[in-house]
């Protein structure tokens, strides 16, 4: 029986102490944008938002590129290389974290495999929400334009490249908004914040370096995709099912947000019908929400308690014999409303 | 002080007269004149006195002017013992590590010349007094500090007061909390695994695909 898949922290105390260079690249990553070049761009021509994030993710499906990425959130810094190939059919992308753990995630498609050099451990996944998107853009289901908005604001320059900025703003307080730079020629997202109240900044993702149409050997990460030797390799098992199967229902809907899909996770340890952990996914298209339901244990559930990490909040409480835990990149307030909304059908 | 008021003269014209302690007391003051300055530092010793001395005027000086609670400040000698004795503890002198690390490099051309040493001294005096006076000023919590670590959580419980320092330790499989002047700091191994759960198979969005699997296989590197 495969092991779950815990993160690393939980095998060590210590972990990620905020370094220096981090603390410093965080101030130049925020000092940044302040001083970076500005220009005004004619409004002709502006895009929905739905053409704007098709815009967005065909260029991650027909361009070759390789990069540095930088993550800041709250007050945490990371870091990592990427190469990214694609040939039509198929999407290749090799992630080498530069901080933390040294850890490099392959994926082709929906299939990821993540390989920790440190302890000879290689997680086999495969990530179905990778697949959803852009096809729901294209669907009547797509709710989208119904609770976002999108405008262009200017052109700035980001790792080098031209990029238009663009804003989608939420149209009431359930979700955050999101300012985007899109590279000029070919859409490829290369910079994205998470804007929270008044436009503040929670979280932000950006190239620091982008080099477009990079040579990078589709076969190579194939290869790489397949070399596990001397690797332990694990593979998470997800059982699907549905909330209403496992007892659950929303007695009231938040508006925008779709249940999406529900699971347990098999946990290597026998444990009675109906008790395993559940994940119960919802989005509104660019925010996601998970509700984590399990068995109420007085040893490790207390009070009601919030939290928040970059634009991550978290909400959990009690509910009935069972723990809920409430997660998304949403406003609390949201949060607290799944939570009030879930009831046990039995 | 009162070794100050013996040179409240032009530099230089009393510097021939000057007891060692009288020269320290006038360098202090920075009015000691070069002649005077070659004198003490030739007829100095690396012994506890200088160093002692120094510090008791440091002290004085630093009281005079309203600056420091001087009580606080541990003596520099006291300091260097409690270093050097810690070093012990840890297996070895600093002199043994320089070793252990490679070939010993050869005299420095100056090595001859005592002031250099003294002023090598002094400099690192200087330097040790600013850390542990920093150290001993900075032991609350700032604000920013223990923010800086990693992707913690920051609990916005608003049942816990938020100016509280201090750091409470739960029974084992709860979670750590440490408040700080921005919220209560907790790590929480429970819901960072949940947050880990979340990225991988929660991660429904349309921006996915151009950006958010990247950002999450980048951001987990801290919080794993």
């Amino acid at each position: 029986m495969p092991k779950p898949r815990w993160p690393r922290h939980l095998k060590s105390v210590s972990w990620c102490p905020g370094g220096v260079l981090a603390v410093l690249t965080a101030a130049v990553l925020l000092i940044g944008p302040s001083h970076a070049q500005v220009a005004q761009v004619a409004p002709a021509g502006s895009r929905t938002v739905n053409e704007w994030l098709t815009r967005m993710h065909e260029a991650s499906r027909q361009r070759a590129y390789t990069g540095t990425l930088v993550v800041s959130a709250g007050a945490s810094m990371s870091a990592s290389k990427i190469w990214h190939v694609c040939d039509g059919n198929q999407q290749m992308e090799r992630i080498d974290t530069l901080t933390g753990v040294p850890r490099t995630t392959v994926r082709r498609n929906n299939d990821v495999i993540t390989f920790e050099p440190e302890t000879k451990t290689a997680y086999v996944e495969k990530r179905e929400s990778l697949g959803l998107f852009p096809e729901l853009l294209r669907t009547p289901s797509n709710l989208i334009p119904q609770f976002y908005s999108a405008r262009e604001t200017g052109v700035q320059r980001v790792a080098g490249h031209l990029a238009d900025m663009v804003e989608i703003l939420p149209r009431d307080d359930l979700r955050f908004g999101y300012r985007i730079w899109s590279e000029r020629q070919t859409g490829l997202v290369v910079k994205l914040q998470t804007l929270g109240d008044q436009g503040a900044v929670l979280e932000q993702v950006s190239f620091s370096e982008l080099h477009l149409d990079a040579s990078v050997s589709m076969d190579k990460l194939q290869r790489l995709m397949k070399d596990t030797r001397g690797y332990e390799v694990h593979k998470p098992v997800l059982k699907k099912t549905s909330a209403e199967a496992e007892g659950w229902r929303l007695k009231e809907a938040i508006p925008g947000f779709t249940a999406m899909s529900c699971h347990t996770r098999e946990t290597g340890v026998a444990v009675t019908p109906g008790a395993a952990p559940m994940q119960w996914v919802f989005s509104d298209g660019l925010a996601s929400v998970s509700l984590f339901v399990e068995p109420f244990d007085p040893r490790r559930h207390s009070g009601e308690k919030a939290a928040v990490v970059g634009a991550t909040h978290s909400f959990s409480k009690r509910v009935g014999d069972h723990w809920l835990t409430v997660l998304g990149e949403v406003p609390l307030p949201t949060l607290r409303r799944f939570a009030l909304a879930l009831e046990r059908t039995r | 002080m009162n070794a100050a008021q013996d040179h409240n003269k032009p530099l230089g014209e009393n510097t021939g007269n000057l007891n060692p302690s009288a020269a320290l007391s006038a360098l202090v003051d920075g009015e000691l004149g070069e002649s005077e300055w070659n004198r003490l530092l030739s007829s100095q010793d690396e012994g506890s006195d200088t160093l002692a001395t120094w510090h008791a005027y440091q002290v004085i000086g630093d009281v005079l002017r309203g600056q420091v609670a001087a009580t606080c400040v541990q003596p520099a000698p006291d300091f260097l013992a409690a270093v050097r004795q810690g070093l012990q503890v840890q297996g070895g002198e600093p002199q043994a590590l320089v070793l252990a690390a490679g070939p010993r490099r050869g005299d420095s051309a100056n090595d001859a010349v005592f002031r250099w040493k003294m002023v090598a001294g002094f400099a690192s005096l200087a330097a040790v007094m600013a850390v542990s006076w920093s150290v001993l000023v900075g032991s609350g919590v700032e604000p920013g500090g223990a923010n800086a670590i990693g992707s913690q959580l920051v609990n916005n419980a608003p049942t816990q007061p938020a100016s509280v320092v201090a750091a409470q330790v739960v029974p084992a499989a709860g979670p750590l909390v440490v408040s700080t002047g921005q919220g209560n700091v907790i790590r929480d191994a429970q819901l960072e695994a949940l947050l880990a759960e979340h990225r991988q198979n929660g991660g429904m969005s349309a921006l996915q695909m151009p950006t958010g699997f990247i950002r999450n296989a980048t951001y987990d590197a801290s919080g794993r």
